[in-house]
């Protein structure tokens, strides 16, 4: 009887905490840090060449089957072709890193008009003959632009770093930071700045120290 | 007794100061010589060979000398000319006739080889690499035209093609299609399409007809002259002089860069700096406020339960619907427009009973009087502009002259590209922002005169609890329909005005639920583009963590643009 009654306390605990924690949005602070350091992780331990497969699988079909005027309806599409390619990765963890890294190929692809207007494009597609790879060198330099101003940027403050965090996680942090702040001072969304600053460390370095 | 030749002499005495010359200027340098031009050789020793050509013949060089100098010893046979130069011991140098031509003298053809050689060199010193390319430029510089040529029509560049259009202009060409539509070729605003007529010589006018247009302005000048054009004259110096002190206003007044407009905003918040802090900036930074607006961010970070909370929410909406010029060209120039912090609740009744006294209490008379002032002098300018006019008109009559057929073409020209003046009101406004123990927003009216001038005075009071309890972005989200209708209150936004995608059904618009997953939580984030804060959307006003991540820049641009189109149709500078 007295263990019955501790088993039912515990699961009412337990369901507590989980509801507790299943009502804390994703948007929350420290679940969002959490959230850019496991895509950070994904994309640094992800192989190149998967992650070149997932770019070229998104490019395709946001231009293909996915291309709409209605931002809404770009958006939910791109969100279920790339499920459905992550979910043919048979094993768990890699296919919960492809949904992570994916996540971050369709903020890009969907962010390009922040980071190149259309005359840029223009002026791109009518001078090279495979346009698309010198759009992402574009991108990529882009890109670079914003980690050179993250790494030297003054909005970063000490307080928020603690010692105990790895470095993923702390670099998780100041690029939560950094790119509110930047996003507040710049034409450029919050999560354009976190999807082409992720994307630019996860491919340049090998670790993030 | 040796006697030589003046010439002989002569040439020696060069050839020694040359060659001391050439030797102590160092153009016999390898280096040097290595560098000069070919070119620059072949000229120097084509110019040296003619020119001694020529001296030598000029000045009779190769005769036998006139002059001679002779040594002899002390007790020689002195003849009368004879000039004695220098005695030294027994010896005596002196210059004398060479009468019978026997005095030693350096053969001819040496002679010609010594001054070419002596030419050489004096011009190897003159003439360098850079002489040369001068001497070469020099037949181009030369300009034997008299007449002055109107400038040739530049061919318009050709202007960048917008994307996509090439298609589109095709048909246009084919008169498939009637207009360009949005490939229109954007032109400058104001631009004047006929151009200024030139009198100077046309590339292709005959030199007989240029001259004759020539004579008959200058007929035209003399016959000005005449007592009617003299009359004609005296009567615009004495119009001119009526009107001496507005016109050296007109003139002083923008060399002074005396401000063009004068906006203010009266309100009994706080100020958000402090009065210490504000009184600095004035006086020592007074264009801070264009650096303050530029470098704005899209929101403000607020204290909750600070005071001055709202007064910088104020300043930054302020700032960002008048002045950012990240979004839009910028409506004036921030130092006209100054807003009155700690001002009483009542300003705007104040400013409409007494509008001096309160105006010269709040330190805005001065501002004020200035703007009214000259545009008073702007109207006496324009009053004596159209005296001077019918003057001329009247002269044109009397005399039957018909030679202002260019300049009534210029005058007509003019007057469609004039703008009209605009009213004083919009030039100078009023606007009082009060928070108030009303639990409403209102609006009302003030009309009042100054300086024999109408103006209106717009007042809106918000619920001071109202500020009190907003903070955060909130806040900022709040102020800015109230603070753009006080400043345009024409302004409407609209969902056709804004970055939001158009929904018809309810089912389109972006709501709460959509940001419940827990995958794809950057992509998600796009939706927000799709739901303008300020177009209602309060959902999100409660989720901070959704505020925090919102997409200012892409509403707040399709809000600012629309506000200043409407604001700059009643509100500008001179």
């Amino acid at each position: 009887m007295r263990n019955q009654f501790v088993s039912i306390a515990l699961t009412v605990l337990l369901s507590l905490v989980s509801l507790e924690e299943a009502q804390s949005s994703i948007y929350e602070e420290s679940r969002l840090q959490k959230y850019i350091e496991d895509t950070l992780d994904a994309i640094l331990k992800a192989d190149s060449k998967a992650l070149t497969n997932a770019d070229e699988y998104v490019q395709a079909i946001a231009q293909s089957r996915c291309s709409s005027s209605r931002l809404a309806l770009r958006m939910e599409c791109l969100i279920q072709e790339a499920k459905r390619y992550c979910n043919t990765i048979r094993q768990a963890t890699e296919q919960k890193d492809c949904h992570l890294y994916a996540d971050v190929l369709v903020v890009n692809r969907l962010s390009e008009g922040a980071f190149l207007d259309r005359s840029e494009k223009y002026r791109i597609m009518s001078k090279y003959k495979d346009y698309r790879r010198q759009i992402g060198k574009e991108l990529l330099y882009k890109y670079a632009a914003i980690v050179a101003e993250f790494k030297i940027s003054g909005d970063i403050e000490e307080s928020w770093f603690a010692e105990e965090l790895s470095p993923n996680q702390n670099l998780a942090v100041g690029i939560r930071h950094f790119c509110s702040e930047f996003s507040n001072r710049n034409k450029i969304s919050w999560q354009s700045c976190v999807g082409a600053v992720v994307w630019f460390i996860g491919i340049s370095h090998p670790t993030a120290d | 007794m040796r006697t030589i030749g003046l010439s002989s002499v002569t040439a020696i005495v060069l050839t020694f100061l040359t060659l001391a010359v050439v030797f102590w200027s160092g153009i016999m340098d390898p280096g040097r010589l290595n560098e000069t031009h070919q070119i620059a050789f072949f000229f120097v020793g084509f110019l040296a060979a003619l020119v001694s050509m020529w001296f030598l013949q000029f000045w009779g060089i190769l005769k036998p000398s006139s002059f001679c100098l002779t040594v002899c010893r002390e007790g020689f046979e002195k003849k009368e000319d004879d000039v004695v130069l220098v005695a030294h011991n027994q010896w005596v140098l002196l210059l004398r006739h060479n009468e019978d031509y026997s005095a030693l003298e350096i053969p001819p053809s040496l002679m010609r080889i010594l001054y070419t050689l002596l030419f050489v060199f004096f011009f190897l010193i003159t003439i360098d690499n850079r002489g040369m390319r001068l001497i070469s430029e020099a037949p181009g510089k030369v300009n034997f035209e008299t007449s002055l040529y109107c400038p040739v029509e530049e061919e318009e560049e050709k202007e960048e093609e917008k994307p996509g259009c090439r298609l589109v202009e095709r048909a246009f060409e084919l008169g498939l299609v009637k207009d360009l539509g949005d490939c229109q070729q954007d032109n400058e605003e104001g631009e004047d399409t006929i151009g200024e007529i030139c009198t100077l010589r046309q590339y292709d006018e005959p030199y007989l007809h240029y001259a004759y247009r020539q004579v008959t302005e200058f007929f035209g000048t003399v016959v000005g002259n005449t007592r009617q054009a003299l009359e004609r004259q005296r009567e615009h110096f004495q119009v001119k002089l009526e009107s001496a002190e507005h016109i050296a206003d007109h003139q002083l007044l923008p060399v002074l860069a005396t401000p063009r407009s004068s906006h203010h905003l009266f309100t009994n918040l706080p100020d958000p700096d402090g009065e210490t802090l504000s009184f600095l900036k004035k006086t020592f930074d007074p264009n801070h406020c264009v650096e303050e607006f530029e470098g704005l961010t899209h929101t403000l970070k607020l204290e909750e339960g600070s005071k001055r909370s709202a007064s910088k929410a104020l300043r930054h909406i302020y700032g960002h619907l008048l002045f950012n010029p990240k979004f839009d060209a910028t409506v004036g120039f921030c130092r006209e427009y100054e807003i009155h912090w700690n001002q009483p609740k009542d300003s705007c009744d104040r400013l409409s009973q007494t509008p001096a006294l309160f105006l010269e209490e709040a330190g805005a008379l001065e501002a004020v009087n200035t703007i009214i002032d000259r545009y008073q002098t702007n109207d006496e300018i324009d009053l004596m502009q159209e005296s001077l006019s019918l003057l001329d008109k009247e002269y044109r009559t009397a005399s039957g002259l018909d030679l202002d057929l260019i300049d009534d073409f210029k005058r007509e020209r003019a007057s469609k590209t004039v703008k009209t003046r605009r009213p004083i009101q919009d030039l100078v406004s009023f606007q009082c922002f009060i928070a108030g123990e009303d639990s409403i927003e209102e609006f009302s009216d003030h009309e009042f005169e100054l300086s024999s001038q109408k103006f209106r005075a717009t007042e809106i009071s918000v619920p001071q609890k109202e500020l009190e309890e907003l903070y955060g972005k909130s806040i900022q989200v709040r102020l800015y329909d109230p603070i753009s209708k006080l400043l345009a209150p024409k302004f409407v936004y609209s969902q056709l005005l804004s970055k939001q995608a158009v929904v018809v059904a309810s089912d389109g618009a972006v709501t709460e639920e959509m940001f419940e997953h827990e995958d794809y939580a950057l992509t998600r984030l796009e939706l927000l583009r799709n739901s303008d804060i300020f177009l209602g959307n309060e959902w999100i006003h409660s989720r901070d963590d959704i505020l925090a991540l919102y997409p200012w820049h892409h509403h707040l641009r399709g809000y600012i643009k629309n506000f200043r189109k409407t604001y700059r149709t009643h509100r500008g500078r001179m």
